[in-house]
């Protein structure tokens, strides 16, 4: 489903955020990709939505090479992926409905369609009953389930999580774990950006580690 | 009207009734803008029509040598040149009372003798001639035996002629530096936008939202801005110049202007719509340029 062969990044400076990496992740596979701060964990990820393009190598989404398909057709590829951020990226002063509502706009999807759709996936996420609250006035945690309502919205077929751990604690983590654990059960990829070693304990599956931009380990935690 | 359109264009409709009060100020520059634009083309196409009325010429002079004979032939000859519907004779008599009708203030001009009248007759060029025709009848009377000189007032044409088409240039210009100020407002008023909005632009992006997606909303809210300060500039503009010109203008006897036909309202609309949508639309381009990275952190 994602594949990258011999893939490198450069950034302007010379910078090489990744080398050499390949790699291929199944549908419905969960993988940590793990690795110090600048490790190029983020960059990876990146890769996937095509938020940037490699210098080198090819990155292929379901057969499609990211250095063809062309600037056009990227919001097309973006629709099949659902994005979490440890930060949230959410719209502080709109409330929680009209966040996860925003991908369903751009299917010029009225308000009670979106409704329809929108409200059983709160409720699954536990915050059904703060729709109509301002995001500024969240919790984390409860902020965190927000974004993954607006990611898992459109069913992807690529869960990407970059850090969606990082500011939670452990009871709001393992939240966030079991639903993107459903997603996975649901036939996406879960790849997750993290550093969180008690979390990969708790949850074990498929480690991707990166170091200084290169793929230093890629297995199960019980072949490593 | 798709769906689709439908949706990205009540999304724009939402927008410019949600940025209202913080567009207002570019709002009333554009509304100014364009009261001003409406102010000075009344001005000049009524300078103008008044300069290109006041150069109307409609006959052609010609002079007789003093003691020409034959006036009756003279006469049938310049009335045969092509172009010519009717020719009027003035004897030196005539040419004295002509001159004094017309210049009624000149003193003393009863006392001169009618020699120094010289008698002249007044071709008729046929109704809707050019200036071509004018100058080839003067070049054809000036060839007919018995005629001393031919004039139709050509440097006073051209001079009024040169003023009026001057005026048109100044227009021009005028539409120009219009259409500058209005791309740059609406062009300044949708960055602001943009910027303001960039969050949820950049997350519309990572969501999947197309490019036109993205736009049209801005673009048709820029659009409506400039419908709204165009309605606005023309009402004022139509009140205040229907009050101006009956009670200040025409009390005083200047009766040169006058309000612009339909036409001109409509593609003066149709220009500032035009600039509108073209200005939103470069400042939406070269701002999803710079926010093509959704997660730039």
């Amino acid at each position: 489903m994602i594949k990258f062969v011999n893939v490198g990044v450069s950034f302007p400076g010379g910078y090489q955020a990744l080398q050499n990496i390949n790699l291929d992740i199944a549908r419905g596979e969960f993988a940590y990709v793990i690795g110090k701060s600048g490790a190029g964990k983020s960059t990876l990820l990146r890769l996937i939505y095509a938020d940037i393009l490699p210098t080198r190598g090819v990155v292929s989404i379901e057969e499609n090479d990211m250095n063809i398909i062309g600037r056009l057709q990227v919001p097309f590829l973006r629709r099949q992926i659902g994005v979490i951020f440890q930060d949230y990226k959410l719209l502080e002063n709109s409330t929680v409905f009209d966040n996860v509502k925003l991908a369903l706009d751009i299917f010029y999807m009225k308000r009670s369609a979106s409704r329809e759709r929108i409200w059983p996936l709160l409720r699954r996420v536990g915050i059904f009953e703060k729709r109509d609250e301002t995001v500024k006035n969240l919790s984390g945690g409860e902020k965190q389930r927000v974004a993954i309502a607006r990611a898992l919205i459109n069913d992807p077929k690529i869960i990407l999580a970059d850090e969606p751990t990082g500011n939670l604690d452990e009871e709001n983590a393992d939240n966030v774990m079991s639903l993107l654990l459903e997603g996975c059960g649901g036939g996406a990829a879960v790849l997750m950006a993290t550093h969180d070693t008690h979390l990969r304990k708790k949850y074990p599956a498929r480690i991707i580690e990166l170091d200084k931009g290169r793929l230093v380990r890629d297995g199960f935690p019980d072949v490593e | 009207m798709s769906n689709k359109a439908f949706f990205l264009l009540m999304r724009g409709f939402g927008m410019f009734l949600r940025e209202f009060r913080v567009n207002l100020l570019s709002l009333v520059t554009l509304t100014t803008l364009i009261f001003v634009y409406h102010v000075i083309c009344a001005a000049g196409t009524g300078a103008a029509g008044f300069l290109t009325h006041i150069a109307q010429v409609n006959t052609v002079r010609a002079y007789l040598a003093p003691g020409a004979a034959g006036t009756e032939e003279i006469l049938a000859e310049l009335s045969s040149i092509e172009g010519v519907a009717g020719v009027k004779y003035y004897s030196p008599k005539d040419a004295k009372e002509f001159v004094i009708a017309n210049a009624p203030n000149i003193a003393g001009m009863k006392s001169f003798a009618e020699d120094f009248f010289p008698a002249f007759a007044e071709l008729v060029p046929a109704e809707g001639s050019g200036r071509d025709v004018f100058e080839k009848i003067e070049a054809a009377a000036a060839g007919v035996r018995g005629v001393d000189s031919v004039s139709y007032g050509k440097e006073y044409m051209s001079r009024f002629m040169m003023i009026s088409r001057g005026s048109w240039i100044f227009m021009t210009v005028i539409s120009g530096l219009f259409a500058a100020a209005v791309s740059f407002t609406v062009y300044n008023t949708v960055k602001l936008s943009l910027y303001k909005f960039r969050e949820e632009i950049k997350l519309y992006s990572l969501v999947g939202g197309t490019r036109p997606f993205i736009s049209v909303p801005y673009v048709f809210s820029s659009l409506l801005q400039a419908v709204a300060a165009y309605s606005a500039a023309t009402a004022v503009f139509t009140v205040v110049f229907n009050v101006f010109n009956g009670r200040v203008l025409h009390p005083a006897g200047i009766n040169i202007f006058y309000l612009q036909s339909v036409v001109y309202f409509a593609a003066a609309f149709v220009f500032t719509c035009l600039i509108a949508v073209a200005a939103a639309m470069t400042g939406v381009v070269s701002f999803l340029k710079r926010v093509s990275s959704v997660n730039e952190d």
